[in-house]
């Protein structure tokens, strides 16, 4: 469903004002890139929890919205998620792991096999976990959720100069990494 | 580096995009605008384990209407009353004359009204119970005659429904006898049997397979001998007949099962070549069953576990209190005009000129036996209305009629027959009710007439020795409840009674009667345990207890007859329980 910022900000007046059925529209355009999002943060079983309560939080909140010349409806949602993620790091880390079924990456496992073995979801999520929250952020955003840096820079309140440099920086990180695990992107 | 950074960003935006079903989205959907209805605690946990607290939480906060909703009916009802206006319309239709119309027609109705007192006994019907869904979240659907549909959550089931839970459904079912099932994702529970006596309506089985899953489940008012609730995973029959929570567990494709008590307990019966042998697994123990081999332990919870049990061990108590006010509620109801109310007499007086006009011995005596259950109804909701000195004049009553009745079932075995099922129907309605509540002193009087009603010796006995059981399981609740007092009293009164019954040794014993001394000995284990759990506070408890056990143990030792069974508790097969500290 491609509908135009002014379309969405209606969506969101309407929602608002107590209109469950805009709500709902607005729900079936961001559930899946929020989805997408929240799917390299946590564990794959906390995934759809935590997608559902962002959009409760979200239907609770929504009356905070305000339009503004600096911030779309988008990235204040995505900054919403972006707190729910963190809070729910804050409150869980003992019991936060990443559990994934990924084939062995170990360098003394088959070297050209691996070597050959492309990127997947999985592996990416495995290779995403390890980076720096910020440059987690940064990768998930422009890559998974294909944001613009300007978008980016509104949600994670950093300059898009910044988000050039987190951008530069944590695509160097994420390529050790990928190279640590056997993981060739490149010719 | 450039370049390899170039082509990592390509490699990133080429890596297949996570998708989500539409069945995903559309079940979130659905839960998302059932949540918007009710509030949640924005305090929720998301941990693998802790999403089904998640469930079942939320699934206890959705029991009623919203606010929203209810407004909505109320606002609608309003709107049609004050569009039609109908008394006004009808009234003014008579011009002048409608006050004269309007005022004969109070009188006839104020007439008739108190008429209708005297000559029309409205009996309260209360809704046969059903089974259903008393919540649910996620994906739950029910096969029944080859098809699977959704379920929903005032769906009714029925023999040969199969519920099915999926990777993240969490159903609660609610059986007609009051238990209550909840399933974690992906469980598979049938229900094969749900039977209700039609004569005496506390006289229930219910019977479910677990194909595979988890479930918990919950019994809170099984009364009678007769009555069980039971469970079947892979041929192996978990079954109680009183009040118990237990965990099953039941890994299909390694044929593993194991049986959790954590109250009271259950009798597991496995299947051994040709027989069946019969295990009593108590609170705080676990049977493991793996191709037919079983094996108790003590509980030991993994992490992974421990918030099920506890949700569950709290959605226990919650579930306890409801189905408390829903009785007190169905009681007060039952009672109708109470003492006190100016048409209270009017009552009595009925009653009096029913019991004149029958002529048939029989009708009367079973018109005895419902004013007896009239009287303890309104002794019930009048302790639940703290109105004790109301209740006791009402309780007396009681008493009275049961004595009258005591003589007349002497020959009658018709009569006895609808007594104790009247009476037994009542008694599930106190189940729940311990020693420290208000209304204990009902339950006491109905134990009473239990007492009185009991003929034979062998009769006396047995349901001296009962009451007893069931005295010790409430002493068990309130020393959980860290009530000791009440908890010291209640176990003083329940062990004197099965000393007094074992010292009375007859010498031949009455197989019932060995029976219920069975019964009673496991019930002193659940005690043990969770005595012995407890800190050293209660030597002298430990010391009733101990002796109330030898004493016990030792008239059944020296019973003479040919069916005395010795009770297997299968030390053998279990870890050995702590001695008793003196």
């Amino acid at each position: 469903m491609d509908l135009s910022d002014k379309e969405i900000e209606a969506l969101v007046v309407k929602s608002q004002n107590g209109d469950k059925e805009a709500f709902a529209k607005i729900y079936d355009i961001y559930v899946t890139p929020i989805y997408q999002y929240i799917f390299y943060k946590v564990n794959p079983n906390e995934v759809e929890d935590l997608t559902e309560a962002l959009f409760l939080k979200l239907w609770k909140n929504i009356g905070k919205y305000k339009k503004r010349k600096n911030i779309t409806f988008k990235s204040w949602l995505f900054r919403i998620a972006h707190n729910l993620v963190v809070d729910h790091y804050r409150l869980y880390r003992e019991h936060s792991s990443l559990e994934l079924c990924i084939p062995d990456t170990k360098k003394e496992a088959d070297p050209i096999k691996l070597a050959q073995d492309s990127l997947n979801i999985n592996r990416l999520k495995s290779a995403i976990s390890k980076l720096k929250p910020n440059y987690q952020q940064v990768l998930i955003l422009k890559f998974i959720n294909d944001l613009s840096n300007t978008e980016i820079s509104k949600i994670v309140k950093k300059s898009e100069g910044s988000i050039r440099i987190l951008q530069f920086r944590a695509l160097k990180a994420l390529k050790t990494e990928l190279e640590h695990m056997g993981i060739n992107t490149y010719e | 580096m450039e370049k390899k950074l170039i082509q990592l960003e390509k490699a990133l935006r080429s890596v297949k995009k996570l998708s989500l079903s539409a069945k995903t989205k559309e079940s979130m959907r659905r839960n998302l605008l059932m949540h918007m209805e009710t509030p949640i605690s924005s305090d929720i946990k998301y941990t693998s384990l802790e999403r089904v607290s998640v469930y079942i939480k939320k699934l206890a906060k959705i029991t009623e209407p919203s606010n929203i909703f209810k407004a909505k009916i109320k606002e609608n009802i309003l709107s049609t009353i004050s569009k039609h206006r109908f008394g006004y319309n009808f009234f003014m239709g008579f011009g002048r004359n409608w006050q004269k119309v309007f005022s004969v027609f109070m009188i006839a109705v104020l007439s008739f009204s108190s008429m209708v007192v005297y000559f029309v006994d409205i009996p309260i019907t209360m809704a046969a119970k059903k089974t259903s869904f008393q919540n649910l979240y996620g994906d739950v659907e029910v096969a029944r005659d080859g098809q699977t549909i959704n379920a929903f959550k005032t769906m009714q089931l029925e023999e040969g429904d199969v519920i099915i839970t999926g990777a993240g459904g969490v159903a609660v079912i609610r059986y007609f006898d009051d238990s209550i099932s909840r399933l974690y994702p992906l469980t598979e529970l049938k229900i094969q049997r749900l039977y209700q006596d039609k004569d005496v309506m506390s006289k229930t089985k219910v019977e479910v397979e677990l194909t595979h899953g988890h479930v918990w489940s919950q019994v809170v008012n099984l009364v009678g001998d007769q009555s069980s609730f039971e469970i079947m995973a892979n041929d192996v029959k978990t079954k109680t007949s009183h009040k118990a929570s237990f965990d099953m567990n039941y890994v299909k494709s390694r044929k593993k099962l194991s049986v959790s008590v954590f109250e009271n307990k259950v009798e597991v019966s496995v299947p051994q070549k040709k027989e069946r042998n019969k295990e009593i697994v108590v609170e705080g123990y676990v049977l493991n069953v793996d191709k037919n081999k079983s094996k108790q332990d003590k509980i030991k919870l993994k992490t992974e576990d421990k918030l099920w049990v506890n949700v569950n061990k709290n959605e226990d108590k919650q579930y306890k209190n409801k189905v408390d006010e829903e009785k007190t509620a169905e009681s007060k109801k039952k009672a109708g005009v109470l003492p006190g109310d100016p048409l209270y007499p009017a009552k009595k007086l009925n009653e009096s000129t029913k019991l004149l006009v029958t002529m048939d011995d029989k009708d009367k005596n079973k018109l005895k036996v419902d004013i007896a259950v009239k009287r303890l109804t309104e002794a019930i909701t009048l302790l639940s209305d703290k109105d004790k000195d109301s209740a006791q004049a009402v309780l007396d009553e009681f008493s009275q009629v049961v004595d009258d009745l005591a003589i007349e079932v002497k020959d009658n075995d018709e009569l006895m027959a609808y007594a104790k099922s009247s009476f037994q129907d009542e008694e599930k309605d106190l189940s729940i009710v311990l020693p420290d509540d208000d209304k204990y002193v009902a339950k006491e009087a109905l134990r009473d007439a239990e007492l009185k009603l009991a003929i034979t010796p062998e009769d006396k006995k047995r349901t001296s020795l009962k009451l007893a059981t069931e005295k010790v399981i409430e002493s068990k609740e309130l020393f959980q409840d860290d009530k000791s007092n009440s908890g010291n009293q209640t176990l003083l009164n329940a062990t004197t009674e099965i000393v007094n019954v074992s010292a009375d040794d007859s010498g031949i014993e009455d197989p019932k009667i060995i029976e219920q001394k069975e019964d009673t000995l496991s019930t002193i284990e659940v005690l043990k345990e969770v005595v012995n759990d407890g800190t050293d506070e209660n030597p002298t408890v430990k010391k009733v207890i101990g002796i109330t056990e030898d004493t016990l143990k030792e008239s059944m030792d020296n019973t003479e007859s040919d069916q005395a069974i010795v009770l297997t508790i299968n030390d053998e097969s279990r870890a050995p329980l702590k001695e008793v500290q003196e």
